[in-house]
């Protein structure tokens, strides 16, 4: 069985952590959680998932702080990161890309586009789909 | 010259040409059909999931702070509004009371009359939800700026309301989904409220936690 590729979820809501757990649990994923930006760096870390969803506003340090300091990090820095936001405006989507993003997905979050990306950033992706 | 009421027998060529695209335009109608077929049936599947995870959370504790917490967390997160308030009836039936709220002015909604316009459709058990997003148009009425307010409904009695006042600007309107999640806070919510009011009571005397 090939190894499962890993997913971490940044994020400091709970039914957030849980609605993307429920919606990316069908793909056989390993999914890895953390509730804070900080916590979600060493996670990175330790861990080096294959991707990283991060959601936008959380406590101690925000998404777009978090993936700048991923992508200034050596071990991280080539890590897909998929930017989980409320915020749908130009100058939010600015902010994300500028901080060194690849994509984003905007809650209410919809499971096709959701599924769509990841497995795009995961070079999973099949036309035939 | 005379009619010929009997048909030409066709070209072979063109009737086998015109059979392949005949059962090429059937296969496409089926492709077509069974795609939409499968989107209705994937839309479905995340109504029941996002339903799902709705009710789990909601019942995840029983401490009035974060049931309370966990109502807006739910709204936040599955319907997109970062404009809550959660109000309690009064004893009397005449006010509502807030309990909790997000991104509102607090003073302004502390205390509404249950007995005037929409409040007093909502405390008789009903569903509000705004046709137009709220702040668009309209009347400056009491409720005004409310894009939707749920009863909050226990043993057939209102205890409360939820109100939702504005959505994420990137969200269009109220869809399906945000109306099924309206049903199960409605039927839901007060219940978990009520248990988490009664723990606080007991101190917590009445059950174990495990580990």
């Amino acid at each position: 069985m090939p190894n499962r590729k890993k997913i971490l979820l940044v994020d400091d809501s709970s039914t957030s952590l849980l609605m993307t757990c429920m919606l990316l649990s069908e793909e056989n994923y390993e999914l890895i959680t953390a509730r804070d930006g900080v916590e979600g760096f060493h996670k990175a870390q330790d861990e080096l998932p294959d991707l990283i969803l991060l959601d936008v506003v959380m406590p101690n340090m925000d998404g777009i702080e978090t993936c700048k300091v991923l992508r200034a990090c050596k071990k991280t820095e080539q890590i897909p990161v998929i930017m989980i936001t409320s915020r749908g405006g130009v100058a939010s989507l600015e902010a994300s890309y500028a901080s060194g993003c690849n994509d984003y997905v905007i809650k209410p979050i919809d499971a096709g586009e959701l599924l769509a990306k990841v497995k795009n950033c995961l070079g999973e992706w099949n036309a035939e789909e | 010259m005379p009619r010929n009421d009997r048909a030409k027998p066709s070209n072979p060529t063109t009737r086998e040409s015109r059979r392949a695209s005949g059962t090429a335009l059937l296969e496409s109608a089926a492709h077509k059909r069974l795609a939409e077929r499968c989107a209705a049936l994937e839309a479905g599947l995340q109504r029941l999931t996002t339903l799902w995870v709705a009710s789990i959370r909601l019942h995840s504790s029983v401490d009035p702070a974060e049931a309370l917490d966990n109502i807006k967390d739910i709204l936040t997160t599955l319907v997109g509004s970062e404009e809550i308030a959660i109000w309690r009836l009064d004893q009397d039936g005449r006010s509502l009371l807030l309990q909790s709220s997000q991104g509102i002015d607090t003073a302004r909604w502390a205390t509404v009359p249950a007995r005037k316009g929409v409040f007093n459709r909502v405390v008789r058990g009903q569903t509000y939800i705004r046709d137009k997003p709220a702040g668009t148009a309209g009347r400056v009425r009491a409720e005004s700026g409310l894009s939707a307010c749920i009863p909050l409904r226990a043993g057939g009695l209102c205890t409360g309301a939820i109100g939702i006042f504005g959505l994420l600007p990137h969200k269009p309107g109220l869809n399906k989904l945000d109306r099924a999640l309206f049903d199960l806070l409605a039927d839901q919510a007060a219940i978990v409220l009520i248990c988490a009011g009664c723990s606080a009571r007991l101190g917590g005397h009445w059950g174990r936690r495990d580990g």
